[in-house]
């Protein structure tokens, strides 16, 4: 649906103002954060507003003035500017307060005391995404834009390098788990990393041959979409008795540390599921190249092979790289599934919180998670951007 | 049309074949037990004791069940909330938000609503409700924004009311793609279902973590077989037969 630019700025002000309405409301909601005892048991939840003193009010007060300067009539190019950065602000000015909050908590309580965000303050942090989203539809795409977008990351990295919120619950489950929290991650970024290449390189030649030899392509995305659709706990228990015996009777493979748990059988389903995307975006991109141009190539007298590699292969790289985003984006996420089967990863933090109901050891594996999700995501779309320089949707 | 029949049949008889495997692991004890017996030779108990495999299963898909209903209804009515007048303008990011929903592990959903619903279904059914509401959404958004110009300007010539024009004309011509997003969310619940044993909800994943802990093989397979064939039934189920559009992902 395209639509005139008009309509489209007049529809971010009222996702503006609908996001700043959120936020402000946030900052009233009864379970902003809590100051607890320690680390399992809950202290009494208590607004942002109450929680943060004044900087509860200031968080507010940003809020007010981002809603009130989305409906005022000032320039487009002026409302975007002070919009995204009053939006970006509110997190920053949240965690700033909540980091301060929480120190003077542990003064006053003991040093086992922890500071713990609920949901009303990450609903303030989606708030703020919504408004940032909304507000930069007044700006004109480009480095400017880009800049007051990924401000608001940059302020909370550089609260937590000066050290403003080592007090909050997470940042002490951080503190208590560091070395091991380095190990994990490496380990999560290795499967990631090792899943989605080998995802890669497969869906690359499958979809290659699903193309080239048609009568084959029923039977290659047939066997992807049934291994696509096998639960992943499932497919994970499955592999256990496969990889066991296979290990009892290959020397090599338990040489290599090949066994039922363990990382064998997490790489071997992340990439399963990380073929699918690939290999169905090279085989749609390829097959529906315009013959015109193929026509051309052929007519100048390409060997088959200079053409794929010249012609076929960049004009469909976009679409190849959109099926990665989604490889990436997935198999981050499903990487979690390794801490269930002693795999290591940053899913071991999910489960031992899970295991003792302890909420902040939980974060400290989901929003790592969460963060790399997005950076690979934004990452890998704007290098398809970069591709695809004709292409300006957002 | 012979090639047409014969897609047919072979369509059917799988489905009837999946849910025959299907209904044989969960109602023949015995018989699934000799089978896991030959599979895995050397476990001393092979039927895993807590629950057995048909209480099990009833537990998987009242997970399902309950999850896919609720967010049916709930993501069909704000995909039509983002196609009204009043909704229109947060279209957009409805949509951004759906693709930022992919990054959240379903299984931290359910690990973080546990303190405040305590351990069982619900945490599971909350999980997977917020996972499943978006992609049907995004299914609704895109197969209503997919109608031809043509029909709908057909429907207002006609003299349609909107709520008609809606029912008898755009969810007719968009069900192909809603469907197809029924069946990616029914697929998505059976995994993450399974998953919910990690917070005590029952289901399949129940025997698969206890034979993971127990380093008991027959366990394992007897929760991961029938899941895996419960997940392929539904998908060919709702896979129209000789269905091969293969379209890119973005």
């Amino acid at each position: 649906m395209t639509q005139v630019t008009g309509t489209v700025r007049e529809h971010a002000k009222v996702v503006a103002v609908t996001g700043a309405l959120l936020g402000a409301a946030a900052a009233f909601a009864s379970h902003g954060i809590s100051f607890n005892q320690n680390r399992i048991i809950e202290g009494e939840p208590t607004s942002l507003v109450n929680g943060l003193g004044v900087w509860g009010w200031i968080l507010v007060g940003a809020w007010v003035v981002a809603g009130l300067v989305s409906l005022s009539p000032l320039p487009d190019r002026i409302r975007g500017i002070v919009v995204t950065v009053l939006g970006g602000a509110a997190p920053v000015l949240m965690l700033w307060g909540a980091g301060i909050a929480a120190s003077a908590h542990v003064a006053a309580a003991s040093d086992v005391a922890r500071t713990s965000l609920l949901w009303a303050a990450w609903l303030s942090l989606f708030a703020s995404y919504v408004v940032i989203f909304a507000a930069t539809a007044w700006l004109e795409a480009g480095s400017l834009r880009a800049v007051l977008t990924y401000l608001p990351v940059a302020g909370v990295i550089g609260l937590a390098l000066t050290g403003q919120l080592s007090e909050l619950a997470v940042a002490r489950e951080y503190a208590n788990n560091a070395e091991s929290f380095a190990v994990e991650l490496r380990l999560h970024l290795a499967y990631v990393g090792g899943a989605v290449s080998i995802g890669l390189i497969s869906g690359l030649i499958l979809g290659l041959i699903a193309v080239r030899r048609r009568s084959l392509e029923p039977a290659i995305f047939g066997t992807l979409n049934v291994l696509q659709v096998f639960p992943t706990l499932a497919f994970i228990g499955l592999m256990n008795p496969i990889l066991t015996g296979a290990s009892e009777r290959i020397p090599l493979l338990e040489a290599l540390g090949v066994r039922g748990v363990g990382w064998a059988p997490v790489i071997i389903v992340l990439s399963a599921y990380a073929v699918y995307p690939i290999a169905r975006n090279t085989y749609t991109s390829l097959s529906s190249l315009d013959s015109d141009v193929l026509d051309a190539a052929r007519g100048v007298g390409m060997s088959r092979t200079r053409m794929l590699a010249e012609i076929e292969f960049p004009l469909a790289l976009p679409v190849i790289i959109a099926g990665l985003r989604v490889a990436l984006v997935q198999t981050t996420a499903g990487a979690i599934v390794a801490g269930l089967i002693g795999g290591g990863g940053l899913g071991t933090f999910v489960f031992l919180g899970a295991g003792e109901t302890a909420t902040d050891l939980i974060l400290l594996g989901v929003i790592p998670i969460m963060v790399l999700a997005l950076f690979f995501d934004r990452s890998v779309l704007a290098l398809q951007r970069a591709l695809q320089p004709w292409d300006t949707t957002r | 049309m012979n090639a047409k029949r014969t897609q047919l049949v072979a369509h059917w008889a799988t489905i009837a074949v999946l849910a025959g495997v299907t209904l044989w692991m969960t109602f023949d004890v015995a018989g699934f037990s000799a089978l896991l017996t030959l599979l895995v030779p050397d476990v001393e108990t092979v039927v895993y004791p807590t629950k057995p495999l048909s209480t099990l299963m009833a537990e998987q898909v009242t997970l399902v069940a309950m999850a896919s209903v609720i967010a049916l209804v709930v993501g069909s009515l704000l995909g039509a909330v983002a196609l009204s007048r009043i909704g229109r303008p947060f279209r957009d990011i409805i949509v951004s938000v759906g693709s930022l929903s992919q990054m959240v592990p379903s299984v931290a959903i359910m690990a973080l609503a546990v303190p405040v619903l305590g351990y069982g279904a619900e945490p599971v059914v909350l999980a997977l409700v917020l996972y499943s509401i978006l992609p049907i959404m995004l299914n609704v958004i895109a197969g209503i924004e997919g109608v031809p110009p043509d029909a709908y300007d057909a429907s207002v010539g006609m003299g349609m009311s909107p709520w008609q024009r809606f029912f008898s004309v755009q969810l007719p011509l968009a069900m192909p793609v809603i469907s197809g997003g029924i069946k990616n969310m029914l697929v998505i619940n059976v995994s993450a279902a399974t998953m919910g044993a990690v917070v005590a909800a029952g289901g399949l994943g129940m025997p698969i973590l206890a034979g993971f802990h127990d380093y008991n093989n027959a366990y394992i397979l007897q929760g991961a077989l029938p899941a895996i064939m419960l997940a392929l039934l539904l998908d060919r189920l709702l896979t129209s037969p000789g269905e091969l559009t293969v379209e890119a992902i973005t």
